[in-house]
């Protein structure tokens, strides 16, 4: 039964449709590129797919669903202009520079940021690591290094010179290289360290799965997102306010600003009312004694 | 009338009277031995001297009436020895004591006081003259005669002493003198003679009352009485010195003893009556006076019964008993006056001034009749001639103070204070310790003051006050000076006054509470609260109980109990007091708390109280609280940022000057509201100008607010890199306080960032402990310059172990991404204030 509400609704798309009415709605594509965020490629395909499907019903217009495993493909895939939005890490969403405009972040058990861990099989510190090898999800290759450095180890250490930085597609390949000893260490966001392997340095909170636009289509997405159904593993989009990506892009870039000595700040200045008011002004007022001065009525008599 | 006529007469006047009756009874005659003559005179003499030997020995054996005629017959040769020599002594002598024998006073008066005169030593002479003198109550001759004898002491003349003391105790009521002489006879006196000696003790003991020694006079009439039937001049002399002892009840006690047991004796009577109308026990007195008039209706009968109608409120019954007693005294001036007072009270006023005025006229020029007459006249209400008769009475009495306490109560009559001071002033001149005159004229200072305080001449009512608790030390006149006083404004003196008011008695809540106010005004609002407290005890009603609380919520609001004291002022209840004390004073509570919350920087909650002031009223817009108000709200605003607004207010509350700012009150505040705006420049200059002209109160404030200019000036050059202007500026704020550490700390960052590196990490060593930066930014140094991370980590848990560290999070951070990178695990033995991972923690941004 179609609920009177429904039916408005219904009228009303059809109005918002009369413009475009001439030309067919144009398909897009959405694509995927969750390497580090969800460790299963059937679950990235799964998740793909039903974005696609909520997108389509949220924006009115066909969307197709294309995952992609690397980053070389999605790259290329939106170098060619073939992708109008994506859901995507966003350490490679920085790594796209200008031709990606974040729009929303995807929260995953309602955290929006993750804690990146650098794990391994063996006993120590990161230090005792020097010249080991270190598995990294692949992204732009150049600004992978600096991910980890300037990002990871907040600029405390050049993992460059630290490691031997090992590219792999994703963290699944990533834990299976540790696994296999073919590398000594892996860098992998907290939330996929397996048990049994240690925890040798956790990271501070960086931003998760971010939803972008490719080809100026930002402002209609972000219309949308309140239509827009969460779909699982993620919860609801959350619109981006502040400047995170931003952030995270100059960081992983220049890393965090050389720490300057600190001053002892003092709170303002307060008022000093004895400065300001004469002092008889806020005493308090007595009453008149007027009454206390009678006198009794009694007269001298002899 | 208490002054001029007491209901109870003295005990001096009851003594003349017993003793006066007294020495009509007791005579005693005693015989004298003379040589025989050698002349005509000389026979004479010694042919009078057997007859009066012979008289006396008949006298002896009780033939009297042949002692009569020897003695006539002595008498008679002695006359004529006398007319034979004319300067004879022994027959001069013969013949005087001869002649108190037949009791011929006059005979012995006249003829022996011309051989007196030529032989004054003579004692024989002096002897019989004396008494005959006496006996014919010529006392002013008689007594220097008879003390002539009295000094002398021969045994013979003792009887001297018992007639010297009579005297002095009747006419003279002198109990020492009348003492002396009843010893000096009880010395003397032979022993067969001391069968009458209780007469001797009877006397002495009025003596002894006279001398106001009871204990003395009780001995006296004791032995009086002892072994004697009970006499009722004895036992009344007894009651004489129950009542001298204050014992009323006893005295009373006796009198009606002596009433039944001597029923016909009407001095036992008055007496009781006399004691019970002054104990007010009035059917009791009337029942004596009764009997008394019964027992024969004498002048002193009806003057008592008279009495107790007048204290009956029986003035028409009163006044026939006055009349009776002028009937039977004519011109008795007491009755007169007790007449004059009875039509008084009966409304015939006019009556009882004529009744006076012709009691004068008719020529009883007395004292108290005067001081009646102007006094009925004053209580009829003819003020002028009440004046005029007391003027006169201070014409006959000058130097009495009677008629100037008079004309003080006529002026007092008519509220004309300055006349009634003037003549009580003039009574204590005279007489210094006059109740009366003490007690009126601190009375009549009191109203005068009372007037002067209504006309604004506070200062003249603290005067008139001041006087009259020094006449009369009252708690209610402690109160009106203490509350003239905190009129004027001497809120210490009034403290001063009221701490002894209270102490005094009959001190109530009212004087309790005007020492609360006072010593709330004298800056002790704690002790103030406590008086108020003790004035709520004693409150007698529900407007007490608020007027009190109005006290009380004053002095909270400057022990700073705000809550309490707006509870108590907006619930003022029925006192019109704590009406005026809301009315003054709930926008005033509002605003203090407003300036007490700017300064300790609740501009939110600062705005409220102002806004709670404008609705508890302001006095109209433009009213110096409307502007003092207006000027809390914009300091509230500048707390809270709204610097336009801020600056509006100040220049509409500051604009004239009101007389609650300062003269640089309005460039102060702009300097203020520039610097927290961050308009450095222009706050420097604006407080350049205002600090001007000093004032002491302020010359904190302006090095404060110089000093945090430059602070801020400092910083914001920091931040923006510009190293050399920081450095001037914090040099500058630590000139004006070289001690601060935290310039001292602030200056050597900017050194570290002036490549002076090595210099600043020497001061941050130094202020370690003091400062937390400082170990801060030692870890800084350590991670950033000397890359030395295990230093870097210890200074930065140094820093986060003293607490108060504002940047906790991040160092925290930084700390534990050193540690997990270089594997610097926590000092085992260092107490961990949080020993789980950064995790729960952690900023949420790169550092």
């Amino acid at each position: 039964m179609i609920s009177p509400r429904s039916l408005l609704l219904g009228l009303a798309l059809l109005c918002a449709w009369v413009p475009a009415a001439g030309a067919a709605p144009k398909k897009a594509t959405l694509g995927v590129f969750l390497p580090t965020t969800l460790t299963d490629g059937q679950q990235r395909f799964q998740f793909a797919e039903a974005l696609a499907a909520k997108l389509s019903a949220a924006t009115g217009r066909p969307t197709a669903a294309k995952s992609f495993a690397r980053y070389e493909d999605f790259s290329k895939a939106v170098g060619e202009g073939i992708v109008d939005f994506a859901v995507l890490d966003s350490w490679a969403a920085v790594q796209l520079g200008s031709k990606a405009t974040p729009v929303a972040l995807a929260p995953l058990s309602g955290e929006t940021a993750q804690r990146w861990a650098i794990v391994s099989t063996s006993r120590g510190s990161v230090k005792d690591l020097a010249g080991k090898r270190l598995a990294i999800v692949k992204g732009a290759g150049a600004a992978d290094p600096k991910f980890v450095t300037n990002v990871v180890l907040a600029g405390d250490l050049d993992a460059k010179k630290h490691f031997k930085l090992t590219p792999v597609p994703n963290v699944e390949s990533a834990l299976k290289m540790l696994e296999a000893k073919g590398a000594e260490a892996a860098l992998v966001p907290l939330a996929h360290v397996p048990e049994g392997v240690r925890v040798l340095y956790r990271s501070s909170k960086v931003p998760g799965a971010v939803l972008v636009g490719m080809r100026g289509d930002e402002e209609d997405l972000t219309e949308n997102l309140k239509k827009l159904e969460p779909v699982a593993p993620f919860g609801a989009f959350v619109s981006i306010q502040g400047k995170e990506l931003e952030d995270l892009r100059k960081l992983l870039q220049s890393g965090p600003p050389r720490r300057q000595p600190v001053l002892v700040e003092v709170p303002a200045l307060r008022v000093d009312t004895r400065a300001f008011l004469e002092p008889a002004v806020l005493q308090p007022v007595l009453p008149s004694f007027a009454d206390a001065l009678d006198v009794s009525a009694e007269q001298p008599d002899d | 009338m208490s002054r001029m006529r007491s209901p109870r007469p003295s005990v001096r006047r009851l003594v003349a009277a017993l003793v006066l009756a007294q020495s009509l009874t007791g005579t005693a005659a005693f015989a004298q031995y003379r040589p025989p003559p050698m002349t005509e005179s000389q026979r004479l003499v010694r042919e009078g001297e057997t007859a009066q030997v012979d008289a006396s020995t008949a006298a002896t054996s009780g033939d009297k009436k042949r002692a009569e005629t020897k003695y006539r017959k002595a008498l008679e040769l002695f006359e004529k020895a006398l007319a034979a020599e004319a300067t004879s002594v022994p027959a001069a002598a013969g013949l005087g004591a001869v002649g108190l024998a037949l009791n011929e006073h006059e005979r012995v008066a006249s003829l022996v006081a011309p051989v007196y005169a030529a032989n004054p030593e003579s004692l024989e002479l002096a002897y019989p003259l004396g008494i005959s003198l006496f006996k014919l109550k010529r006392y002013e001759e008689a007594l220097p005669v008879l003390q002539q004898v009295s000094v002398a002491n021969q045994p013979e003349h003792l009887l001297v002493h018992y007639y010297l003391g009579n005297y002095y105790a009747l006419a003279l009521q002198d109990g020492e003198a009348t003492v002396a002489e009843l010893q000096a006879y009880l010395a003397q006196r032979p022993d067969k003679l001391a069968g009458n000696d209780y007469q001797i003790h009877e006397l002495l003991g009025r003596g002894h009352l006279l001398r106001n020694d009871p204990a003395a006079a009780r001995l006296s009439f004791e032995r009086a009485q002892v072994g004697r039937t009970e006499s009722v001049s004895i036992q009344m002399g007894l009651g004489v010195v129950l009542e001298m002892e204050g014992k009323m009840a006893e005295a009373m006690a006796l009198l009606e003893g002596l009433t039944v047991r001597f029923p016909q004796v009407p001095e036992a009577k008055e007496r009781l009556g006399r004691l019970l109308l002054e104990s007010n026990d009035l059917p009791r007195a009337e029942v004596q006076a009764l009997a008394l008039v019964k027992l024969g209706g004498t002048a002193a009968s009806h003057m008592l019964l008279g009495d107790v109608r007048m204290a009956q409120a029986r003035p028409a019954e009163a006044e026939t008993e006055y009349r009776k007693v002028l009937d039977l005294a004519p011109g008795d001036v007491g009755a007169q006056i007790a007449v004059g007072m009875a039509l008084q009270k009966q409304g015939r006023n006019e009556e009882a001034i004529s009744f006076l005025e012709s009691a004068v006229q008719s020529g009883a020029d007395s004292l108290s009749l005067w001081s009646t007459l102007g006094s009925v006249n004053r209580r009829a209400g003819r003020y002028a001639r009440a004046v005029e008769v007391h003027r006169r009475v201070v014409e006959m009495a000058p130097k009495q103070a009677l008629g100037h306490v008079l004309l003080g109560a006529d002026h007092f009559a008519t509220g004309q204070w300055d006349l009634t001071i003037e003549d009580y002033t003039q009574a204590l001149k005279l007489e210094p310790e006059h109740a009366d005159a003490k007690k009126w004229l601190a009375r009549a200072l009191a109203n005068r003051a009372r007037d002067r305080a209504g006309n604004g001449r506070v200062d003249d009512a603290v005067r008139d006050l001041r006087r009259a608790y020094d006449l009369e030390r009252t708690s209610a006149m402690a109160r009106r000076l203490g509350a003239v006083l905190l009129q004027q404004g001497s809120h210490a003196e009034a403290r001063k006054v009221m701490e002894q008011g209270v102490q005094l008695p009959e001190a109530a809540w009212r004087e309790h509470l005007v020492l609360g106010y006072a010593r709330l005004g004298s800056g002790a609002p704690k002790e103030a609260l406590e008086s108020f407290e003790k004035a709520g005890q004693m409150a007698p009603d529900l407007a007490a109980v608020s007027d009190v609380s109005a006290g009380s919520a004053l002095a909270e609001m400057e022990l700073g109990q705000v809550d309490a004291a707006l509870k108590r002022l907006t619930e003022p209840g029925t006192s019109k007091r704590a009406l005026e004390v809301t009315r003054a004073n709930l926008s005033r509570v509002y605003l203090r708390r407003a300036f007490a919350r700017l300064e300790a920087g609740d501009g939110a909650g600062a705005r409220q109280d102002v806004e709670s002031a404008e609705r508890a009223g302001l006095g109209g817009n433009q009213s110096e609280l409307a502007r003092l108000s207006a000027f809390a709200k914009g300091l509230a605003q500048t707390e809270e940022g709204r610097f336009g607004d801020a600056g509006n207010l100040f220049k509409r509350a500051l604009t004239p000057t009101p007389g609650w700012a300062r003269p640089n009150t309005r460039q102060l505040v702009d300097a203020f509201l520039l610097y927290r705006g961050d308009k450095l420049p222009q706050a420097r200059k604006t407080l350049t100008a205002a600090a001007r002209r000093p004032i002491p109160e302020q010359a904190q404030f302006t090095a404060t607010l110089t000093s945090a200019l430059h602070r801020r000036e400092a910083e914001r050059a920091y931040s923006s890199g510009n190293m050399r202007a920081a450095e001037k500026a914090f040099k500058a704020a630590l000139a004006l306080s070289p001690d601060s550490v935290a310039l001292q700390h602030n200056l050597a960052c900017v050194a570290y960032r002036g490549k002076k590196a090595n210099d600043a990490v020497a001061v941050w060593k130094k202020l370690e402990g003091t400062v937390p930066q400082a170990s801060l930014n030692l870890g800084i140094d350590a991670q950033e310059r000397r890359r030395d991370m295990t230093q870097a980590v210890d200074s930065y848990r140094r820093y986060l172990a003293s607490g108060a560290a504002p940047r906790a999070a991040a160092v925290r951070e930084w700390k534990e991404r050193l540690q997990q990178i270089y594997g610097l695990a926590e000092p085992a033995t260092a107490p961990t204030p949080n020993p789980e991972p950064s995790s729960a923690t952690a900023s949420d941004t790169t550092p």
